[in-house]
């Protein structure tokens, strides 16, 4: 598998990608390569997958989008699902990321935060 | 040669990080251990390793910061930008530097501690007894699992020649330093979610038993120190590597407000949690001694552990 072979299904008229969307998907590609030499058939079944099902290109396009992110960070992709999730946080702290001291937030969102950030 | 730029200079911890306060003395610039994760692969140094003959500098350098800095204590830090123990002439030098501090501190009534730091076995070779008024001489060694040795730090010494190193270093009157740093996630057993998890737990493992096998055979009256720190690499470090398909090149790294790349929060808070708790079961006291090199306050909070500095931390050996 080379970058041609990606380029094509990233840009393969069934899906809808934007361009950030593509440089974090080819990026992700490079990174999990080093660890499985497979990983161009995986990405490939599951893009076959997606647009088996979907006709809709955008639909498509950001199914596919969420699954590499989901590839891209194992541990971390649900609990991001989760912070986002929570009411009122994005009050607190505009860029969603786990580095941040949750304990100079309200003490009602602590624990939960707690239990989010600090355990596999 | 010639050091044309500070030969001291206080820690640059970046932004939101804990600082332990430690001064940098730059006895020579380069390492030809070829680290992958080195930073020095990174910048701008000189091609072959160097050390800097110009004391007279570095003795100026130091009048300034004893007269300008009423604390009494301060911790040098003899290992970032070079290692230590590199070769005969590093050694030579840097106990040139000792005894300028040594007369220095005496006479503006300070004390130093200075940590020499290496990845050798060269203090079998030339190592010897450091004995300077005002100065406690702190041996600091890297440990790392063997494999990871193989992979990452391939021209240093072994895990069991460094294990002993630790222990000559206690026989010479040096306190010890036990550094579990960078801890490298590997190996990377896959990408899958249980893949992860299982390279985690192996990972966790292999250290409890490091920490075991070292601090069985250290006499805790001179153990200083034990810092953590997992991998971080800079925006141009994880360029490169990514480009050569080194292994370091983790996948779940983010990018953290200093401008360096760390393993995500969770993963690093499990390791640090588990590795401490290990290191209380031997012997609880030894919480005292341990730090969270380049960790944000509410990462040491989520381990329990004080914030303290290198100072700080030293005062116990006065």
């Amino acid at each position: 598998m080379n970058k041609q072979t990606l380029e094509k299904l990233i840009n393969s008229p069934k899906v809808h990608l934007t361009h950030s969307q593509k440089n974090f998907i080819k990026e992700t590609y490079e990174l999990l390569s080093i660890f499985n030499q497979q990983l161009y058939t995986i990405f490939e079944q599951e893009f076959k997958k997606i647009t088996s099902i979907e006709n809709n290109k955008f639909k498509a396009g950001e199914k596919f989008f969420e699954y590499v992110q989901q590839m891209r960070y194992p541990i971390s992709f649900l609990k991001l699902q989760k912070l986002k999730k929570i009411k009122n946080l994005k009050k607190y702290i505009s860029n969603l990321t786990f580095e941040f001291n949750e304990e100079l937030l309200p003490e009602e969102l602590q624990k939960e935060l707690k239990e989010i950030l600090n355990k596999l | 040669m010639i050091r044309k730029t500070r030969f001291i200079n206080k820690y640059d911890y970046g932004k939101n990080i804990v600082e332990l306060d430690e001064y940098v003395v730059s006895l020579g610039t380069n390492c030809s251990l070829k680290c992958e994760y080195c930073y020095l692969k990174f910048s701008k140094t000189p091609p072959k390793p160097t050390i800097y003959e110009n004391l007279n500098k570095l003795k100026e350098e130091l009048l300034s910061l004893f007269t300008q800095n009423p604390q009494k204590i301060f911790y040098f830090n003899f290992g970032e930008t070079t290692d230590s123990f590199l070769t005969k002439k590093h050694f030579e030098i840097l106990e040139k530097i000792v005894e300028i501090i040594s007369i220095l501190s005496k006479e503006y009534k300070k004390f130093c501690f200075i940590e020499f730091r290496t990845k050798t076995s060269n203090i079998f070779k030339f190592g010897k007894k450091i004995n300077y008024q005002n100065i406690k001489p702190i041996y600091a060694t890297t440990l790392t699992p063997q494999l990871t040795i193989e992979e990452f730090e391939k021209g240093t010494a072994n895990l069991e020649e460094r294990i002993k190193t630790l222990q000559l270093a206690e026989s010479l009157g040096f306190l010890t330093g036990v550094r579990f740093e960078p801890i490298i996630l590997y190996p990377v057993l896959g990408v899958t979610y249980n893949e992860l998890l299982t390279s985690i737990e192996n990972l966790i493992e292999t250290y409890k038993n490091l920490i075991k096998d070292t601090l069985e055979k250290l006499n805790f009256d001179y153990l200083h120190s034990i810092s953590l720190s997992t991998l971080r690499l800079t925006k141009k470090q994880f360029k490169i590597l990514k480009q050569q398909q080194s292994k370091l090149c983790f996948f779940e790294m983010f990018l953290c407000p200093d401008g360096k790349f760390r393993y995500s929060r969770p993963i690093r808070l499990t390791i640090y949690n588990k590795l401490i708790n290990s290191i209380k079961d031997i012997t609880p006291n030894l919480t005292q001694k341990i730090l969270l090199s380049f960790e944000p306050e509410y990462i040491w909070k989520n381990c329990k552990i004080k914030l303290k500095t290198l100072p700080e931390l030293s005062q116990i050996f006065l």
